[in-house]
């Protein structure tokens, strides 16, 4: 599969109560949009991971992933995180999404805050608002892509069965898989793979995409192409916030920020 | 330390979780063998009684003979004798708190007995006036008096004599557990049963030899009976001697059949267990394929990548051994004790069976190696270049199967819901392992199929056997002098007493072939039992009037002792009874299993002849107009009074007491079936706790992305169990089918090993219980595993690796 693959269906009907926000922002600064008006808001965030002992059982080993950061991105922009390996990139990402807690500072995510939400109700917020792309893919592997792409709308019990069975037809055509619905991962490809991952991801329409290094398992004629769809996605007022190491590719969002030793030590802001 | 075994040990450190499952469970499966060492225990346990109390070699019923100490001291000298002991048995009604019944009293010298001693286990030995209670008397009789207690015994003249029970004690030869009988049995001094009996004297001899071989035994019984005889101007021996060959002890005939059964459920246990250790090292080398890859590409040879899974495999079966080991040796003891202390009877201190032990301290790490073999070679021949590119697949979908479930059927519809469908496709995912769980959940419902079946057949057959007996009351001749055998007075008397509707003349004694030993009975043409024929016919008037004139009299043989010495209608038997040899014709061959099969029927006239008669019935059956207990416990009582008041000394059977009885002892066998088939049950669940286990661990990532994608706990619990209740009921599946053959197979080893004939009975409803049995168990035995798998966090999860 190459080239863009065409419009993407709109948001769904049912989320017509989320406040639509402009793609770009007007002003045109480079500096950071104001904490009240950002849709992702991380406040003085620290983070350690506390790791067994060494060989013959010592004390925990600790490593501070980050070390202090403050971020915060508007609704509808499209910001790269890039940085070196270990630079807490990935850590960011999953502060973001809920699946890590901060161990000091605030995380604030379309108004909720994060450390106040128990693990229930973190994966429950997480199905409507967030929408993940992991590197590797990370489909089910006994589900065929199009129940894979049900699959988020089956645990958030969005419409009837039915209803989520053509939506999930509608997102695989979207990124040029409609045909292959009833195939399992193993019987596709990796572009494939990570096309019924991001179908995956938009399935509940969610407001903000993550990735992971969504691309960082493809060659790159297939890894642009996938850029494009996360582009479009963009273009139609999902906020996107992607990891990854590659420069070109960072280059091509509208906002870059750069992740060393924990620390934030650049950000373009948002380009006009 | 090498580095290569560094990496074995490093790898079972990085996943605690995952080493310490792998541990346990073949730690469970090692447990199993402890099941080996318990006829070992036991039969180390009984030879050591046997010793401590001198069991007899041999042992001689005889009239009541007025011995003096000078003829005891010669009957102790005679050639092949090591040591003599006299007793004297009275059976009479006995009154207690726990009601009245029918007790044996047995008087002599108690804990000095050179032979047959009695040692105290608690309380005081008896003096006047007292006795010491049986130890088993209330398991195996249901008739316990505490120490302290009172029971009023009838005498021989009427007087009803209160007796206090001063202790307790055991004699292996007499006591009811190991006997297989259900009479209680207290021990006193001669001076206490002579005053009962009304007379002095013994009638039971008990002779331990030098050389117990057969030949042996046989030249001593005849030098015994040649010298009473000289004494008393006849022979006095009234019964078939008993023997006992070196190293048998009472009770392990019985025990024989459950260890049998022990057997057959230690196979099905160590099958089961099998099949957990295969998966559980299948599971753990399949999830090192990518570092077993890797150390190829690092230029590992094969052998060297052998060597590391080998140590890994050997350090966790030797773990698992040690702790199988200790948990075998419990469940050993456990056993061995309920077995010598519930069915015999007899204290069992610790014993260890170091052959045991030494196998499974070996067969731990032996077993783990053996079982990873067959992955660690799947694993050395897929290309590196497959292996290391397999991140983030699973291999699922690759067979047929896997896409006939995702795309057709009930697994493609919208029927069930996404996390659901998961959990059923989930059961496809490690296909081999899903084999091992349902071949376990297989194993275990198919034994709780076939105990359930063997349960309904042993309830059968007590109907088929005591319900072939149309009498409600048996009227036995009492030991002692005085008594007298019933003759057709005794009958009349019988007969006339009111609620009795009719009483009929048995004789009851017993036979060798072969040398064996079999129960005989003396009936009339038209018995009071039902026969049901297989071949031939039964008795006529012919036969009973002229049967004891006839030199080969007819007999009719039980379904047992037919099968085992391979009888024909026609054929004529040399027989050995209490008199000698003497011949007997096969005219019939019942199917009733009456006494196990065992039981030969005479003519009464002919087994009067055979015992020195005629005229010495020694029993009466005496059918009742009532059917209740109460109607029966009258007529009883009443026939009791009758037949004393007319100079016979007798005591009563009520056949509803014997059924009662006997359906305990039933019970308490299959109970024991059912204990060790829960052990399988265990090794089973442990199983499928095991696998889902694993599966969890396997798929923490997995867990971290369904949370990522919004799965809240109750869809994690669905995921894992719908995949457990599937495995289950596959295995329920199969358990069926195995449950049945298992049963077949039952039935045939008791047959051939035991000669006990069961009816079939395997109805329909009993895999359907089954069915819910596994179900509540699957479900109930997850929870671990669902509660773990709900609590893993998404950002641990994600960076599982």
């Amino acid at each position: 599969m190459s080239g863009r693959t065409g419009a993407l269906p709109g948001r769904p009907e049912w989320s017509a109560s989320q406040p639509r926000v402009p793609a770009r922002n007007e002003s045109g600064t480079a500096t950071r949009t104001a904490a009240t008006a950002a849709v992702i808001g991380l406040a003085g965030v620290q983070k350690t991971y506390r790791s067994a002992g060494g060989r013959r059982g010592g004390r925990e080993a600790e490593s501070r992933a980050l070390n202090g950061v403050d971020l915060a991105i508007a609704a509808g922009e499209m910001v790269a995180i890039t940085g070196p390996s270990g630079s807490g990139k990935t850590t960011i990402i999953n502060l973001i999404a809920g699946i890590d807690r901060p161990s000091a500072g605030t995380v604030t995510v379309n108004g909720s805050r994060l450390d106040r939400m128990t693990e229930e109700q973190l994966a429950v917020w997480r199905g409507r608002t967030i929408g993940i792309v992991f590197q590797f893919f990370q489909l089910m592997p006994t589900l065929t892509a199009a129940e894979n792409v049900t699959l988020p709308m089956d645990l958030a019990r969005l419409g009837a069965p039915r209803d989520r069975k053509a939506r999930a037809a509608r997102h695989l055509a979207a990124v040029g898989l409609g045909d292959r619905g009833g195939r399992l991962p193993l019987e596709l490809s990796g572009g494939e793979q990570q096309r019924v991952a991001i179908a995956r991801a938009m399935a509940c329409g969610p407001p903000i995409l993550l990735g992971d290094e969504p691309t960082g398992n493809l060659d790159t004629g297939i890894a642009r192409d996938m850029f494009g769809l996360l582009k479009d996605l963009n273009e139609n007022g999902t906020t996107v916030v992607y990891v990854t190491h590659d420069q070109a590719l960072a280059g091509l969002a509208s906002r870059i920020v750069s992740v060393r030793d924990g620390l934030i030590t650049g950000d373009t802001g948002q380009r006009p | 330390m090498s580095t290569l075994t560094r990496k074995a040990r490093g790898d079972l450190a990085r996943h605690r979780a995952r080493t310490l499952l792998t541990t346990f469970t073949l730690s469970i499966g090692i447990a199993s063998l402890g099941f080996l060492a318990v006829p070992g225990l036991l039969t180390a346990a009984m030879n050591r009684q046997v010793q401590e109390s001198h069991l007899n070699d041999v042992g001689i019923s005889t009239s009541v003979l007025d011995l003096t100490p000078a003829q005891l001291s010669t009957l102790g000298r005679l050639p092949g004798v090591a040591a003599v002991s006299a007793v004297l048995g009275y059976t009479a009604r006995a009154t207690s708190v726990a009601g009245t019944q029918n007790i044996a009293m047995v008087g002599g010298d108690l804990a000095s007995a050179p032979v047959n001693t009695v040692p105290l286990l608690s309380g005081r030995l008896p003096g006047p006036g007292q006795v010491l209670a049986d130890a088993a008397n209330g398991r195996a009789t249901d008739y316990s008096i505490p120490v302290g207690g009172t029971i009023r015994v009838r005498a021989a003249s009427g007087a009803i004599v209160p007796l206090r029970v001063s202790g307790t004690g055991i004699n292996l030869a007499a006591t009811p557990g190991a006997n297989g009988s259900t009479t209680p049995v207290f021990y006193t001094t001669p001076a206490t049963v002579e005053a009962l009996a009304g007379h002095r004297g013994y009638n039971y001899l008990g002779f331990r030899l030098t050389d117990d071989a057969p030949a042996a035994r046989s030249r001593v019984i005849t030098e015994v009976r040649h010298y009473l005889t000289a004494q008393t101007g006849s022979d006095p021996i009234t019964a078939l001697p008993y023997t006992r060959a070196a190293g048998q002890w009472p009770g392990q005939s019985t025990f024989g059949h459950d260890i049998a059964l022990l057997y057959v459920i230690t196979i099905l246990a160590f099958v089961s267990a099998l099949f957990l250790i295969s998966a559980t090292m299948n599971t753990l080398i399949a999830e090192q394929a990518s570092e077993i890859a890797i150390l190829k590409t690092l230029g590992g040879r094969r052998r060297q990548i052998d060597g590391i899974i080998a140590r890994t495999a050997a350090m966790l079966g030797a773990a698992g051994a040690v702790i199988g080991t200790v948990i075998g040796i419990v469940i050993a003891y456990l056993l061995t004790r309920y077995f010598a202390v519930k069915l015999i009877g007899v204290s069992f201190g610790f014993g260890v069976s170091v052959p045991v032990v030494v196998a499974s301290l070996a067969a731990g790490p032996a077993l783990a190696v053996a079982a990873s073999l067959p992955a660690l070679r799947r694993a050395l021949r897929r290309p590196v270049a497959e292996t290391l590119a397999g991140q983030g697949t699973s291999g699922y979908g690759a067979g047929r199967l896997d896409r006939l479930a995702a795309r057709s059927g009930l697994l493609s519809g919208n029927r069930l819901s996404g996390s659901a469908r998961m959990g059923v496709r989930n059961a496809l995912r490690q296909k081999r392992r899903s084999v091992a769980a349902i071949a376990q959940v297989a194993a275990a419902a198919g034994l709780a199929i076939a105990l359930l079946a063997l349960g309904q057949s042993v309830a059968a057959v007590i109907s088929q056997t005591i319900g072939k007996l149309h009498f409600s009351v048996g009227v036995g001749v009492a030991p002692g002098r005085g008594a007298r055998p019933f003759g057709s007075q005794a009958v009349a008397i019988a007969a006339a007493t009111p609620g009795v509707t009719g009483a009929e003349p048995v004789e009851t004694s017993s036979v060798q072939y072969n040398g064996q030993t079999y129960p005989a009975w003396g009936l009339g043409a038209r018995p009071l039992y039902s026969y049901r024929l297989s071949a031939g016919r039964w008795f006529t008037t012919a036969d009973t009037s002229a049967g004891g004139r006839m030199a080969s009299p007819p007999v009719v043989l039980g379904p047992a002792v037919a099968r085992a010495i391979h009888a024909r209608v026609g054929q004529v038997l040399i027989l050995t009874v209490a008199a000698g040899a003497a011949r007997a014709r096969v005219i019939g061959i019942d199917t009733v299993p009456t006494n196990g099969g065992d039981t030969v029927y005479f003519p009464l006239s002919a087994l009067e002849r055979l015992d020195g008669g005629p005229g010495t019935a020694d029993s009466l059956w005496v059918s009742t107009a009532g059917s209740t207990s109460a109607a029966i416990d009258r007529a009883a009582a009443a026939v009791a009074d009758r037949l004393i008041a007319a100079g016979y000394p007798v005591t009563t059977t009520k056949i509803y007491v014997i059924q009662a009885q006997t359906t305990a002892s039933e019970a308490a066998l299959l109970a024991i079936v059912e204990i060790l088939g829960l052990l399988v049950v265990a090794i089973t669940l442990m199983g499928l706790v095991s696998s889902l286990s694993m599966g969890v661990i396997e798929r923490t990532r997995e867990v971290g992305i369904l949370r990522c994608l919004g799965a809240r706990a109750r869809h994690i619990r669905r995921v894992f169990s719908v995949e457990a209740v599937v495995l289950a009921v596959a295995g329920w599946a199969f358990g069926v089918l195995l449950g049945w053959l298992i049963y077949q197979a039952l039935l045939g080893l008791l047959l051939r090993q035991a000669g006990i004939s069961l009816p079939q009975e395997f109805p329909p409803v009993t895999p359907l219980i089954t069915l819910l049995g596994v179900l509540v168990l699957t479900l109930l035995v997850i929870r671990g595993p669902l509660r773990h798998a709900t609590r893993i966090k998404p950002g641990i999860a994600l960076r599982y690796q």
